[in-house]
């Protein structure tokens, strides 16, 4: 009986012996079951505030919240780049276990402060990180971060995300933003429409808030995540970039800056150089001709590598660096092969981009933008695009900045255009070849692959590997083929006319498999269809297929001589929105079949409900991809 | 005549490079060849390579460690430009710095005449990388095709009892290499080659007359110094290779810390002897190295602390007596006592105490008081010094060789080892990063042996699948796969802790293309069983209807449809850490409406040597196919004289796991 009341005693003396200590907001307890829902980390609560001052002054604090679940969701919280220009103080980390006791509080000496120079092609960049990352001995645990940043480059205004990333979901995410009064803050709103987040706008300040926003889950071939997510970008009209004021009322007004104070006075060619570049063009009167050898001239004396110093990397290398040294960063090969295009007498724009998945440079927010930096080359026909920092990309060939918005800087102006857009069969791929069989089954190939437009890109690298690459890249790429040899690789690289033609002939012993009297053979062996899109119960975004292309296939089967064909197989034709798929074997003579295969895949968004006729139009592809023949014993 | 002509064509080609030529002195031949002789595929090729390493004594420094490194690359290509960047790093701190002078050029030809491009000094970058490095970072200017580049860089370092490594594989060739390193008498260093790419090191003595000057106070109130030289005479060492066309080495699938490979050669401090001076010892052979860790505080003091634990480990023991039990208790309870902050070490860093109160430390704190608490309850249990995969195989007796430690009991019959810092870890059941070669064992005694760390255990993955086939050629059906070993250490990781969807959505990517309805994972946490996953599965088209016929290779999600080792040659031994077993049995109900037209003979082999086998046996009856695939490899690792047998092995297995089963309307 009396035992009864003492365990309670004991047990509630514990509960408060512990409550001193711990904080209930910070435990895990308060976090609503539905925001754990395919969480790994959730945003407990995130403060960002942005005070400018001056064009030339700004603070920012940060306090954040982050319950980490698991351990998908460690991260490294705290990272933040500085240079001379802008500054970190007062950083606090605290460390809570899941009853919000304080486990840890991280020492000063334990962030990490490292150049962030470290990549082969990086060779200098005053760039400089501030670190942590936490080691948890269980999870969940809670993070709580707090830090003040002071910066002059009011050219870069960090932008508000109300999602972080997938996996996580935000119980509580606040932003605010105040300018002064002679001050314009251009802003722009992206995927507000769908969720619910409170704006409060006054003279010179803006407010946001979110709250209980559940996790997202990602899905292949959605939308990147910046068209997922709300997220808003600023700009002022008056803005500083490593002590430059710059002026962002309108794109002509930036462009002029731009080329004022980054591009001015720093294109003087060596006179060796200008003397090469006159005897390189003397008698060619075609401008794309010149504009041709004059690339090639540039690729063939420099090389990519990156340095990052002036203008917090904003400001090209003079061009006589470059020409001395023969390497430079994008906007330092693209100064210079532009600088270089003058000197023969043709136009060129340096073009600032963003490279990789499809973006476009924002029209409507004058600010600084992009990544990377290329050439537009106007033509009479059209207009030809540089990509500068490849030694080996042909003359109008470009990597990934296609089809979007870019700005071009002219003279005294800036300007957004948009980049060409190319066609799925534009991206083609010619396969043509044989198999032969022989009675046992072992068989032998010859085939072509001839590929044009990106799908080029994808292939012609091979050409510049070592044989032994080249082998175990062909022994990969025919990997259905088992054991096969490769007998011989010849590859010839069409620059002028952008073809990669890859001519490889192998053997493969035993092949063909011998069930009693009938050989069993797959038809389709060069070109196969693998890989299915994951399943996804209840799709929340739209379909995007970022990549369209075409590819034919016509391969001659010679069928070992005694054995003979019974029936064929019928033909396949299926057509839809995403492009179409068409395979079918005919019989030329007794000994000789013909495969022909097609499949087209457009590039484009679709509707979310499109995503499983999507897949099923794949999976009719990998499944005719399979299709297999049985020849008999005459 | 003929003769002497033959012989001088001789000598010409077999020549290649064997001396090294003065900075700057680059020749017309140099720079016209495009293409290296000896490796045809080569991008860049290092024409020579020399590093000269003494030892100055300096007044007011002290012992200097001085070393020059002259490299000339050939770059034959775009691709080889890559090699003509440098970063070069050295120890920096507020208090001592080591000192990089770098001189470098490219030459060119250009109109049959050399024209050389100085690297220029602002060319050369200085970072702060963290508070101990620095480096010095350039990439030479003016690269053309068949170009040169040389440079030359001297570290003059006060650190004079770390003898940096002397590299001499790189993954370009070296076609030429000559390195000299002198050590005064005083020092005597241990000097290994790595075993892959063994070299001989040359070994000579000779007498030096070492100069130098110092300035003193005339007494100890006075301000006025006084300079002195002195002169002392001295024997030193000599070290030194000379080797030509060393392959360069290059990665391949399943291998071990590439590190481990590359052609180097290391210096290890063992004694310091100045005259009038008592020797120092550092380290002499395995024995003396883990005398010293066992010596120090950090290793053998916080093995003999017990009051921390003692009265817990008491309660937790009373009533446990069987032997294995009493193990298993301690384990689990250092396991769940304390946690792993992810600090590898062999020693400990905040002590075994401090651990233990707060739940979390580094591997020694946790697995010496492993050792210290089964040695408390009665057993022989001593701790094992361990370097792991990433940290590389310790080629000769040093303290850096190990980097880790786990626990072991040493039974008349067996020996059993535990390492408590791995959650799914259990008795003789260790994670794969330790799994590296040998341990060394400490004894109490004072003794100490290597013992071998790989599994004598298969991992071990069964799995039991049944399968429905339809007249389409779909299947459904439920699959159970049980993990045990390494396996259950590998898949616990892999698929403990996850919610359902994020379980199926792993498990549906690893056996693609089909789709789970419901999957289940067992004994997560129950390690003296097997780890189980259980799920219900569909897929379309896994059979091909063709005519009359139906054809499918009996294996379905579960199939290989390629080799692995698809290169003809290997280099590197294949290393798959443990012996390993694959035992797969497959029970198919086929559709109504077919019957077995044929199915795939059962049959078995073995590689010659006897290191892997593989059974395939297939039964039938009425509408069930029952297919049984084991592989065993009985060995961890392949060294390289058996991959093609090995390789051939691999091939034929995969073959036969692809034959057809071929069934046809009644």
């Amino acid at each position: 009986m009396k035992l009864k009341h003492i365990i309670p005693f004991i047990l509630l003396q514990t509960i408060f012996g512990f409550s001193q200590k711990i904080d209930f907001k910070k435990s895990i307890l308060t976090i609503p079951d539905s925001l754990k829902q395919n969480a790994n980390t959730v945003i407990r609560n995130s403060n960002t505030e942005v005070r400018i001052y001056s064009k030339k002054n700004m603070t920012i604090t940060y306090s954040k919240l982050i319950t980490v679940l698991n351990a998908n969701g460690n991260k490294p919280f705290f990272s933040e780049q500085y240079d001379k220009h802008k500054s970190i103080n007062n950083i606090k980390i605290t460390i809570y276990n899941k009853f919000g006791k304080i486990i840890k509080k991280v020492k000063s000496k334990e962030i990490d402060d490292f150049a962030s120079a470290s990549d082969n092609y990086t060779l200098f960049t005053d760039d400089r990180y501030k670190y942590y990352k936490y080691t948890p001995n269980e999870y969940p645990y809670t993070i709580e971060i707090s830090y003040a940043v002071k910066s002059s480059n009011t050219a870069f205004i960090p932008k508000w995300y109300a999602y972080s990333y997938y996996y996580t979901s935000v119980q509580e995410n606040n932003f605010k933003i105040s300018y002064p009064d002679d001050l314009i803050l251009n802003y722009k709103e992206y995927n507000f429409d769908k969720h619910k987040i409170t704006i409060e706008k006054t003279t010179n300040s803006i407010k946001y808030q979110t709250k209980n926003l559940k996790a997202l889950i990602y899905e292949p071939y959605s939308p990147i995540f910046s068209k997922i997510s709300p997220n808003v970008s600023f700009a002022l009209n008056k803005f500083s970039l490593a002590g430059q004021i710059g002026d962002a009322s309108n794109w002509n007004e930036f462009g002029k800056w731009m080329n004022e104070k980054l591009l001015k006075n720093r294109n003087e060619i060596p006179e060796k150089t200008k003397h090469e570049i006159k005897e390189l063009i003397k008698g060619i009167k075609n401008p794309t001709e010149r504009a041709r050898l004059v690339y090639e001239y540039m690729q063939n004396r420099t090389r990519y590598i990156s340095v990052q110093i002036g203008i917090g990397g904003w400001k090209p290398m003079k061009v006589k660096d470059v020409d001395r040294l023969g390497y430079g960063d994008c906007k330092a090969l693209s100064y210079y092969t532009k600088s270089l295009l003058n000197e023969a007498n043709i136009d060129a724009e340096y073009t600032v981009v963003y490279s990789g998945n499809k973006r476009n440079i924002d029209k409507k927010l004058v600010s600084v933008q992009g990544n990377h930096v290329i050439l537009m080359l106007p033509t009479k026909k059209d207009t030809i695009w540089l990509e500068c920092t490849s030694q080996k990309l042909p003359f109008g060939q470009t990597g990934s900045t296609d089809d979007r918005d870019v700005m071009i800087l002219k003279e005294n102006s800036g300007k957004i255009v948009h980049t060409t857009k190319y066609s799925a069969k534009h991206n083609y791929q010619k396969t043509q070849g044989s198999s032969f069989i022989d009675n046992n089954g072992n068989l032998v190939s010859n085939i072509t692959i001839s590929s044009y437009g990106k799908q080029y890109n994808q292939h012609y690298l091979i050409n510049y590997e070592t044989k032994e690459k080249q082998i175990d890249y062909y022994k990969n790429k025919f990997s259905n083929l088992i054991d096969c040899k490769i007998d011989s690789i010849t590859l010839k690289n069409d620059k002028k006319n952008i073809v990669f033609k890859e001519s490889i002939t192998l053997s493969t012993p035993n092949f063909a498999e011998i069930i009693g009297n009938d050989m069993v053979l797959n038809i389709n062996l060069y070109n196969i269809y693998s890989d299915l899109p994951k399943r996804i119960k209840n799709r929340k975004y739209p379909l995007v297929i970022s990549f369209g292309y075409f590819d034919e296939d016509e391969i001659t089967i010679h069928i070992p001589n005694e054995f003979k064909i019974t029936t064929l197989p019928k033909d396949i034709r299926i057509k839809n929105k995403f492009g179409y798929y068409k395979a079918s074997l005919s019989q030329i003579n007794e000994t000789q079949l013909m495969y022909k295969r097609s499949i087209l895949i457009n590039e484009g968004t679709f509707p979310k409900t499109a995503y499983n006729s999507f897949r099923n139009f794949i999976k009719e592809v990998i499944k005719s991809d399979k299709q297999k023949i049985i020849l008999s014993k005459k | 005549m003929k003769k002497t002509i033959l012989l001088l064509v001789f000598i010409i080609s077999t020549q290649g490079y064997t001396q090294i030529k003065k900075f700057g002195k680059v020749s017309v031949a140099e720079l016209k060849s495009t293409e290296c002789t000896n490796f045809k595929d080569a991008n860049a090729a290092v024409l020579f390579k020399h590093q000269k390493t003494h030892y100055e004594y300096d007044g007011e420094r002290g012992w200097l460690l001085i070393t020059k490194i002259h490299e000339r690359i050939k770059i034959y290509n775009k691709e080889g430009y890559e090699f003509a960047s440098k970063k070069i790093n050295f120890y920096n701190t507020s208090k001592s710095s080591e000192t990089v002078m770098i001189k470098a050029n490219t030459y060119n030809l250009v109109n049959n005449k050399i024209e050389k491009t100085k690297l220029k000094n602002k060319e050369i970058f200085i970072s702060k990388n963290n508070k101990f490095w620095s480096s010095k970072k350039f990439t030479m200017p003016n690269l053309k095709d068949n170009c040169i580049v040389e440079w030359e860089y001297k570290i003059i370092s006060p650190y004079h009892t770390t003898i940096n490594d002397v590299i001499f594989q790189y993954t370009i060739p070296i076609l030429y290499i000559e390195s000299t390193i002198k050590i005064p008498e005083y020092y005597l260093f241990n000097v290994n080659v790595s075993k892959y790419y063994p070299i001989t090191v040359s070994e000579k003595e000779e007498s030096r007359t070492l100069n130098f000057s110092f300035r003193t106070k005339e007494t100890s109130n006075s301000i006025k110094t006084t300079r002195y030289t002195k002169k002392v005479e001295l024997y030193q060492k000599i070290y030194a290779i000379k080797e030509t066309n060393i392959p360069p080495i290059s990665n391949e699938p399943y291998i071990n810390n590439i590190n481990n490979y590359i052609g180097k050669i290391s210096f290890e401090l063992n004694m310091v002897k100045f005259p009038n001076s008592i020797p120092k010892f550092f380290t002499t052979n395995w024995n003396d190295v883990t005398k010293t860790i066992y010596n120090l505080s950090e290793f053998g003091d916080e093995l003999n602390k017990k009051s921390y634990y003692k009265k817990e480990l008491d309660e937790k023991l009373t009533n446990v007596l069987k032997q294995d039990e009493r193990i298993k208790t301690i384990f689990n309870f250092v396991k769940e006592k304390v946690k792993w902050n992810g600090y590898m070490d062999y020693y400990t860093h905040n002590g075994v105490k401090k651990a233990y109160k707060n739940g979390s430390g580094n591997v020694a704190e946790i697995n010496l008081m492993l050792v210290s608490m089964l040695r408390e309850a009665g057993f022989d249990a001593n701790p094992i010094l361990v370097s792991t995969r990433s940290h590389g195989v310790p080629f000769f007796a040093t303290r850096d060789g190990f980097n880790y430690v786990i626990a072991g009991i040493e039974l008349p019959e067996k020996l059993i080892l535990l390492d408590a810092t791995e959650k799914y870890s259990s008795i003789n059941n260790l994670p794969k990063r330790v799994l590296n070669w040998q341990g060394r064992i400490i004894r109490k005694s004072g003794s100490s042996t290597f013992i071998d760390l790989f599994p004598k255990v298969y991992s071990f993955e069964k799995n039991t699948t049944s399968v429905i086939l339809d007249e389409l050629g779909n299947i459904k059906g439920n699959a159970r796969i049980s993990y045990k070993n390494l396996n259950a250490i590998n898949y616990r990781n892999s698929y403990s802790n996850l919610n359902n969807s994020e379980l199926i959505s792993r498990l549906e990517n690893y056996y693609s293309p089909i789709e789970i309805e419901k999957a289940i994972v067992r004994n997560e946490n129950n390690l003296d069983k097997p780890f189980l996953i259980s799920f219900k599965f569909s897929a379309e088209n896994q059979g091909e209807v063709i005519n009359n016929k139906m054809y499918f290779s009996p294996l379905f999600f579960l199939n290989e449809s390629e080799n692995i080792f698809k290169a003809d040659k290997r280099k590197l031994p294949i290393d798959f850490a443990s012996p390993w077993l694959d035992n797969y049995t497959i029970i198919i109900t086929i559709p109504n409406g077919y019957k077995i037209e044929s199915i795939p003979e059962s049959s078995s082999f073995e590689t010659k040597n006897k290191i892997a086998n593989f059974k395939y046996s297939i039964t039938s009856n009425d509408n069930k196919i029952s297919v049984k695939v084991t592989t065993k490899v009985h060995i961890p690792i392949i060294p390289t004289n058996m991959y093609e047998e090995f390789r051939n092995f691999y091939s034929k297995r995969v073959k036969k796991i692809n034959e057809k089963i071929v069934l046809i309307k009644d």
